[in-house]
């Protein structure tokens, strides 16, 4: 099972003016096993760690990877990342009770049914979320 | 300024002890400040990656970092981290699924002393990419960029973005056996300029590749590329094939190629002496030993680092350019003489910006000069002349005083050491006055039109040999014993 790092710093009021000019709030951005010790700084209110029942390693990585972009620069291709992070979570998606609690228990890892993790997920490839 | 520091260390184990577990994971918090504006809170970041149970998983992406060449950020091997001049996976690997490694776009970022591992299968992938971000300067040092996938047409290093300066020092470039690197290294703008020194490129279609825009390429070797230098054969290189300018068709003696251990047991092919081009940091080989006599490839001090001896965190610290530019900045602010270091460092740049012309002359007639010094004379001319001479036609490179001064004492403390001839008692004034005699006898050697060859480059030699020694002399009767030990 894996667990999921989550960039967890809300976009200020101007959606257009984000705190982070590459990273977006639920933003995917690092995958470790269940179970493993994150750093001391890899929490509220930089981060939620939250784990995904059923999902291994291996397939999660696959949301970790950054969004490319081609692209072709005096004739010579090569691909450069448009973002950092291509998947990010839509927060609302995710059970909020669960979630809360993160921010009154130490280190507490919300767990996410597949389904649940599946409805929440966003591709910025496809231009919804990007 | 401040300089915080963070610890990463992947994998995530039990009871381990960091701040993040990837470096992106650093990156995106800000390493912990307001924001990723390190010039507005006047703080550098350097992030230490130690050994853990596993490799980084994350893209490194440096894209929304604002820096300058004093606030910048430093990602190094640190400790367990650092590996040993050859491929370790119990060392700091960045091993991304996919993209590339390390994408590099804030001023002066450095990457050092890693192991970069592209094992994706992104098309174009790299190893090094420069961003989107024009003019800025980046730094790659000692790292050992690996392809072990099978990903088509990558490249380890691809600088292609306009006005950027890409220096990579001490790197080993290769693509693991039947996995070979379409591009060691390239650059592909016409405003971009690749400084590749001291690098071993290995299994590579094109080693090093200049298709566009400014490459310089010194001491690098190539070996098992198709094509190991194309576009420029640069200059004291050494290639396996007949495209290095210098050594053509070599038989390097590495340690263990087929196992990834690119260590030279004898290196009998001379280079340039890369600290007097440009800030390349201290001279530290791809294991970390401080390098005297400058060789050809990444280990040009041949052979493994002994057991117990890999430099030292002192030297660490001082191959980061934040500390080089604290130790500048110092330097500055401290000079109380009659004549500032500022003040010496402008006179010396103006003497430099004048020699350079009547000595490219000079030089470019030295092989119809017909001399009479001794043979050690004309070494001590030739070396100092070839060094002020290259710095002269690097000073507009820099962006501030600071970098300048940095680089031009590393400069002088290399042709001072080298010639060991400095005068602690000279004066402000007797400084000042070298440094005009310097200028007036070049100029009066040009203009003479006389001879050139005989009465003005001798005299414009034995002036810059003067320059150096008085400007070593003034550097350390500023008590500024400190910046010297770090440019050492």
């Amino acid at each position: 099972m894996a667990e999921l790092l989550l960039y967890f710093k809300p976009a200020e009021v101007d959606p257009t003016a984000p705190n982070d000019p590459v990273r977006r709030f639920g933003d995917i951005v690092h995958v470790l096993p269940d179970g493993s010790q994150w750093g001391r700084q890899e929490c509220l209110d930089d981060f939620l760690v939250i784990r995904v029942e059923g999902l291994a390693c291996e397939e999660a990585w696959q949301y970790a990877g950054p969004l490319l972009r081609e692209t072709l620069v005096a004739g010579l291709p090569g691909v450069e990342i448009a973002a950092p992070s291509r998947y990010t979570l839509d927060m609302a998606a995710l059970d909020y009770d669960d979630v809360a609690l993160a921010y009154v228990s130490d280190w507490h890892v919300p767990v996410v049914s597949p389904v649940e993790f599946l409805a929440a997920l966003k591709d910025k490839a496809d231009g919804r979320n990007n | 300024m401040a300089e915080i520091t963070k610890t990463i260390k992947p994998g995530g184990t039990p009871g381990s002890d960091c701040d993040y577990t990837s470096i992106s994971a650093a990156l995106a918090a800000n390493c912990g400040l307001a924001s990723k504006d390190l010039v507005s809170q006047t703080t550098s970041v350097t992030l230490n990656c130690v050994a853990g149970t596993g490799v980084d998983t994350s893209n490194v992406n440096t894209t929304g970092w604002t820096c300058d060449s004093t606030y910048n950020l430093t990602i190094r091997g640190y400790d367990t981290g650092k590996h040993a001049g050859k491929y370790d996976a119990s060392k700091y690997v960045i091993r991304p699924a996919s993209g590339n490694v390390v994408s590099l776009d804030a001023a002066y970022d450095v990457v050092e002393d890693l192991i970069l591992d592209l094992q994706n299968t992104t098309s174009y992938g790299c190893g090094v990419k420069i961003g989107a971000t024009s003019n800025l300067t980046h730094y790659v040092r000692r790292c050992i960029i690996r392809k072990s996938g099978t990903g088509a047409n990558q490249r380890g290093v691809d600088a292609a973005t306009a006005g950027n300066v890409v220096l990579l020092e001490h790197c080993v470039v290769y693509g693991q056996s039947g996995k070979a690197l379409t591009y060691g290294a390239l650059v592909g703008q016409n405003s971009c300029t690749l400084r590749v020194y001291n690098t071993t490129l290995h299994n590579c279609n094109t080693g090093l590749w200049a298709y566009s825009g400014y490459a310089h390429f010194y001491n690098c070797l190539g070996a098992n590329c198709a094509t190991c230098f194309s576009g420029n054969g640069g200059t004291n290189c050494a290639s396996t094939d007949a495209t290095a300018t210098t050594y053509k068709n070599i038989t390097p003696s590495f340690a263990d190629a087929a196992n990834e251990d690119f260590h030279v047991g004898t290196n009998s092919w001379s280079g340039t002496n890369i600290t007097t081009l440009s800030p390349a940091g201290v001279a530290l080989d791809i294991d970390g030993q401080t390098v005297t006599t400058w060789l050809v490839g990444a280990d040009s001090v041949p052979g493994a680092a002994p057991s117990g001896s890999s430099y030292s965190d002192s030297l660490a610290e001082s191959a980061s350019s934040s500390d080089a530019q604290s130790a500048s900045v110092s330097l500055s602010a401290s000079a109380s003489e009659a004549m500032s270091i500022s003040d010496a460092l402008a006179a010396v740049l103006s003497a430099l910006d004048g020699l350079a012309e009547p000595v490219a002359a000079s030089e470019s007639a030295s092989a119809s000069l017909s001399v009479t010094a001794s043979a050690a004379e004309d070494a001590l001319i030739a070396d100092s002349c070839s060094a002020l001479s290259g710095a002269a036609l690097s000073v507009s490179e820099f962006g501030s005083v600071s970098d300048a001064l940095g680089w031009s004492l590393a400069a002088v403390a290399t042709i001072s050491e080298s010639h060991a001839a400095t005068d602690s008692s000279s004066s402000a004034a007797a400084f000042l006055g070298a440094v005009a005699e310097a200028s007036g006898a070049g100029d009066a050697a040009v203009s003479s039109g006389t001879s050139p060859q005989e009465s003005g480059q001798r005299e414009y030699h034995a002036a810059c040999v003067v320059i150096v020694n008085e400007f070593m002399a003034k550097a350390i009767f500023a008590e500024e014993r400190r910046a010297v030990a770090v440019i050492h």
